[in-house]
């Protein structure tokens, strides 16, 4: 095999001044590429498919169909997308793939490539897949791919406290991760070894799940990721990566596919849309009672962790109030839309939009503050809550606080003059988040932190976790250099490497920092014990400095003794039952945010002209990424909240495909965002730490909602909350009515 | 993926117009910021192009007396850079702001903005506020058309296959006047225009003695709102003569449906902006 390939760790400033190399970056010349040709279809059947005239064409060398991936699907939960498919199910499903020397011939192959195929009807919204009476999977006649129910409290009970409810239904948006670089990997053969080298956020997942496939084919699979252009929980399995697998092993030559970037975003993943009606009840004096949610949740044409993410939705918020009771209802439907995917904040991004806002309304229609509101209702250090959350150290209070203060004051000090034309309005928002989760594999919620001294000196810090770009580097450096009392040029990070490191279970569930930092003081522990073990036997006396025992280890040839695995697995923690509950994890985070939003009333146009963001993560480990991982996420909430979606035409074609019309937000369009955290210490984290991961994106979209309900005394139920719908609704009355109660 | 094509690179006017002249399907290629994208969305069948790189000669703001020129090739980063462009033309300077992001704004040229005869070209509604003309080259000569003129209908103009645009020109406004330009779209970098007006509104005494009123994005090209400017010319504006001409503008609006926005909003928001600039601009002069 060739040298290794360059890893995840690409530090910061490598990213910033582009020295970072990314899977596409290391595609030697001569590499064989191919592409996957994808249904111009939204739902069809494969009728034939003629490759005589593609592979008459010179430099190409092969192509695969549907049936050479017989009985393969990909998903963790519901393994039902084929890697090429025999029936178009969405516009864009990968229907063949050719494999070519270069690119011309390769282009030209394509072209050559005859599919023809017999049309279905088709469904591209939750209402039409369940009153279609065709099935998008035969398994399914009904469309429902999952349902999920979960009760809790005594309903009979709660009806004479409850004085007031309010409900509504809100929808939410698919769009895509929006990362910066498109999905590529390269295959590299050794004889029977593959080596997958591409951007994954769980490469050794990956390798657990494509193993026995490949395996099948008589070969062995290790997993490398190279730096990774953002994931938000988009890149892990991917059909792109098992066709580049098979060309490989069949041709026996290394393969690389770089996805387009309008193949990216019509055969990517996009957020789950969804359809949340929810409502909540109160007493008169603002004690919230109860919470029912119906959901649909917009699957699209394959599962993936749509089950996981509908589950999520459908009842994880309610752990930061103390509700009495709970129904949830929750159907998981198949469309023939791209499929969905887990998405920062994994299902709560949606149903926050919900929940908050109607905490708002229940604020308004009560006459009270509704930070005040918040505060009364949220659980506490100590508390067991609705759905079996531990809950250790809470800063929720701490947040709303700073979150309240901000408001008032910048509301006082920059009263303006009513106009007609534009209305200022502030808006709060609330969120609970988990720190992994124990329920995502049956097996285990662990990671590995290896400690591997080096002949040529310094220490080697090896872990299956991945740098996304949060500063897993940083943290795992920080603590064993804290740990070792070593300075930090010792020590050398390799990531997310299945030949070399130990398994990682990968960047999601805002896990990674937490758990690597558990097992990184783990590991810790245990050189220092190996190393202490080791100064007795030599018989130095006093206790050595790292580096003279290493010289000598060195000598007697024992560095191996100087190699260690820290482990960490939560305590406390359970597989949630089949209802949701459970304590998932072992903490919870937290974080209100405020904003100030001006609405030009003449064209429903919606600048944010201030943001704060309160965030209880902790012991603050790096202050600077932190603070960076708040701004990103509230720049991408932004983006969720007023401008990103997948547009999709009723022929099911992305209309959208590149980021000229899939809006993401640009930097002017970014808001002037304040970071607060809480001074908390975690019992359980690592040195008091908690997590920052997906949660700044989480109560974004809510947060503008209610500033605009307080500018224009309108909402729009939908996201996202365009220029366009927050002009009708301001120009339509019956939307001043407000959310539906009694 | 980009599809083959060819391109010459020539080094002077000259050989542009040149490689211009009598061949068939052959474009100009300025910033290729429209061309890029067209060509890989398939839109774009020509596959000979002439890139206007070299020419450094049709690179260049130019003022003579009230008159000011724009090369083609001059870019909305040069725009921007000039200390002039602010007060000589204040819509094109408000709308070079406004245009996509840093990145394409130091590739984008005047002349392909002007050229790529999209209703959504930023600096056209400014353009035509200040009466901007159009100088055509070819090998057999030049013309100068007014930028009035120059569209005939969606994505079609006057100019001819082996013609060149070389410049664009205008005369200052006058003293007591103000020309503005306002953007609507979906978001604030790199977006396309959803509702594009400009506005100039000049006065003496009190009257109003020159008003244009130019929109972008709501018809199949950018045109001039002249029946509403009729309205205006020669009179002391009110809210209700600036409410009436704002629906006669509005009146001259075809808007579609896209994925950016309706129809319905569009016409609505040609109307409210309108209104809103005029009055802006009233207020400036009066
Ligand atoms: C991300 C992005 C954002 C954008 N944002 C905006 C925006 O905010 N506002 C806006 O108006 N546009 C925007 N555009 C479109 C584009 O940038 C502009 O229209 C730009 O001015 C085109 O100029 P160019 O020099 O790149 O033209 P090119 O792409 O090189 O050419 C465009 C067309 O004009 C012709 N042409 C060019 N120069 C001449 C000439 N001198 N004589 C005759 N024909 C000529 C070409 O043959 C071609 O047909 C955006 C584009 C992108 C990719």
């Amino acid at each position: 095999m060739n040298s290794r390939p360059p890893l995840s760790t690409a530090s910061f400033r490598e990213r910033a001044l582009a020295g970072a190399r990314y899977a596409a970056d290391i595609i030697p010349p001569d590499t064989v590429l191919a592409e996957i040709v994808r249904s111009p279809h939204t739902h069809a059947r494969v009728k034939r498919i003629d490759s005589r005239a593609t592979l008459a064409v010179p430099g190409v060398l092969a192509v695969l169909t549907a049936e050479d991936f017989e009985g393969i699907r990909l998903g963790h939960l519901c393994a039902d997308e084929p890697i090429l498919s025999s029936v178009a199910r969405y516009f864009g499903d990968g229907i063949a793939a050719v494999a070519a020397k270069d690119r011309q011939s390769l282009m030209r192959g394509i072209e050559a490539l005859r599919i023809d195929y017999e049309l279905l009807p088709h469904a591209i919204t939750i209402d039409d897949a369940l009153a279609s009476p065709v099935a998008i999977h035969d398994f399914c006649a009904d469309n429902i791919a999952e349902k999920f129910q979960a009760v809790r409290g005594d309903w009979q009970a709660i009806n004479s406290r409850v004085a007031l409810w309010v409900e509504n239904t809100f929808e939410t948006a698919a769009i895509p991760h929006a990362y910066l670089e498109p999905r590529a990997c390269l295959v590299r053969v050794d004889g029977k070894r593959l080596e997958l080298v591409c951007g994954s956020h769980a490469p050794s997942m990956m390798a657990d799940f494509y193993r026995p496939i490949v395996a099948g084919w008589g070969s062995q699979l290790e997993v490398v990721t190279p730096a990774i252009g953002g994931s938000f929980g988009a890149k892990w399995e991917h059909p792109s990566q098992l066709v580049c697998l098979l060309f490989a092993q069949r041709l026996q030559r290394d393969v690389a596919m770089v996805l387009s970037r309008r193949d990216d975003m019509i055969a990517g993943r996009t957020r789950a849309a969804m359809r949340i009606r929810m409502r909540i009840g109160a007493t008169a004096e603002g004690e919230l009672v109860a919470k029912e949610t119906t959901l649909w949740c917009d699957n699209g044409a394959y599962s993936l962790h749509g089950p996981a993410v509908m589950k999520a939705a459908a009842i994880r918020g309610d752990n930061l109030y103390r509700f009495s009771a709970i129904k949830a209802d929750a159907q998981l439907v198949y469309t023939n839309n791209m499929p969905s995917e887990c998405f920062r904040g994994f299902g709560i991004t949606q149903s926050t939009f919900a929940l908050e806002q109607l905490i708002d309304e229940l604020a308004r229609r009560l006459k009270l503050d509704p930070a005040k509101l918040r505060l009364s209702n949220t659980v506490r250090e100590g508390d067991t809550a609705v759905h079996g959350w531990k809950i250790g150290s809470c800063g929720i209070a701490d947040c709303l606080d700073g979150i309240s203060n901000r408001i008032d004051r910048h509301r006082r000090d920059n009263a303006l003059p009513r106009s007609e034309r534009y209305r200022t309005g502030y808006g709060l928002a609330a969120f609970i988040h988990c720190i992994g989760n124990r329920g995502y594999d049956k097996r285990f919620d662990r990671a590995f932190v290896t400690l591997r001294t080096l002949p040529e000196g310094g220490i080697r810090i090896s872990s299956g976790e991945v740098e996304l770009g949060c500063g897993t580097v940083e943290v795992l450096i920080k603590t064993v250099a804290r740990e070792l009392a070593t300075n930090r040029d010792q020590l050398e990070v390799v990531l997310g490497d299945t030949a070399t490191g130990p398994h990682g279970m990968g960047s999601y569930a805002s896990r990674t920092s937490f758990f690597v930092a558990m097992a990184a003081l783990d590991a810790c522990r245990r050189f220092k014990r190996a190393a202490e073990q080791m100064r007795v036997e030599f018989g130095m006396t006093k206790p050595a400095e790292i580096g003279e025992l290493v010289a000598r280890a060195r000598q007697q040839q024992r560095l191996g003794d100087l190699e260690v695995t820290g482990d960490y697995q939560p305590s406390g923690v359970v597989v949630p039952d089949e209802t949701g509950y459970g304590n998932i994890s072992a903490a919870y985070t937290f974080g209100a945010h405020g904003c100030c939003v001006q609405v030009d009333t003449y064209t429903g146009k919606v600048t944010v002209t201030q943001y704060w963001a309160a965030h209880d993560a902790g012991t603050i480990v790096n202050l600077n990424e932190t603070q960076g991982q708040v701004i990103g996420g509230v720049i991408q909430g932004l983006g969720f909240a007023l401008t990103e979606c997948a547009s999709v035409a009723e022929s099911g074609q992305l209309l959208n495909p590149g980021y000229l019309d899939d809006r993401v937000p640009t930097f002017p369009d970014a808001p002037p965002v304040e970071v607060l955290f809480t001074d908390t210490y975690e019992k359980k984290g690592p040195a008091g730490a908690k997590t920052i991961g997906e949660p700044p994106i989480i109560p974004v979209p809510a947060c503008i909602a209610n500033a605009i309900r307080d500018a224009v005394g309108v909402r729009v139920y939908q996201l996202p909350m365009t220029s366009e719908r927050l002009w009708r609704a301001i120009n339509d009355d019956d939307a001043r009515s407000g959310p539906k109660g009694n | 993926m980009l599809p083959p094509f060819d391109l010459s690179q020539p080094q002077s006017l000259a050989d542009a117009l040149q490689a211009l002249a009598g061949k068939g399907d052959t474009r100009p290629l300025a910033g290729a910021t429209n061309l890029v994208p067209d060509l890989r969305g398939k839109r774009e069948t020509c596959r000979d192009f002439v890139s206007l790189d070299g020419v450094n000669e049709l690179r260049y703001i130019k003022r003579d007396g009230d008159r000011v020129t724009l090369g083609a090739r001059t870019t909305m980063a040069d725009i921007l850079d000039d200390s002039g462009i602010r007060t000589d033309a204040p819509a094109l300077y408000a709308a070079a702001e406004i245009f996509a992001g840093r990145m394409v704004r130091t590739a984008a040229t005047i002349g392909g903005n002007v050229c790529c005869g999209s209703p959504s070209a930023d600096t056209v509604p400014a353009l035509l506020t200040v009466d901007a003309e159009v100088t055509l080259s070819s090998v057999s000569g030049q013309r100068t058309v007014a930028l009035d003129e120059f569209y005939i209908d969606y994505k079609k103009s006057v100019l001819r296959s082996d013609e060149l645009l070389t410049s664009v020109s205008w005369n200052v406004p006058p003293q007591n006047s103000a020309n503005l330009f306002y953007k609507l779209a979906r978001r604030k970098g790199d977006a396309i225009t959803v509702t594009g007006v400009a506005v100039m509104i000049a006065a003496e005494d009190g009257v109003c003695t020159r008003a244009r009123i130019a929109l972008g994005s709501v018809a199949p090209t950018v045109f001039r709102a002249s029946a509403a400017e009729d309205l205006l010319a020669g009179k002391a504006l009110d809210e209700a003569i600036i409410e009436q001409a704002a629906r006669a503008a509005a009146d001259q609006c075809a808007p579609i449906d896209d994925i950016r926005a309706s129809a319905d909003y569009r016409l609505q928001t040609a109307f409210s902006l309108t209104r809103r600039l005029l009055t802006q601009a009233w207020k400036q002069v009066s």
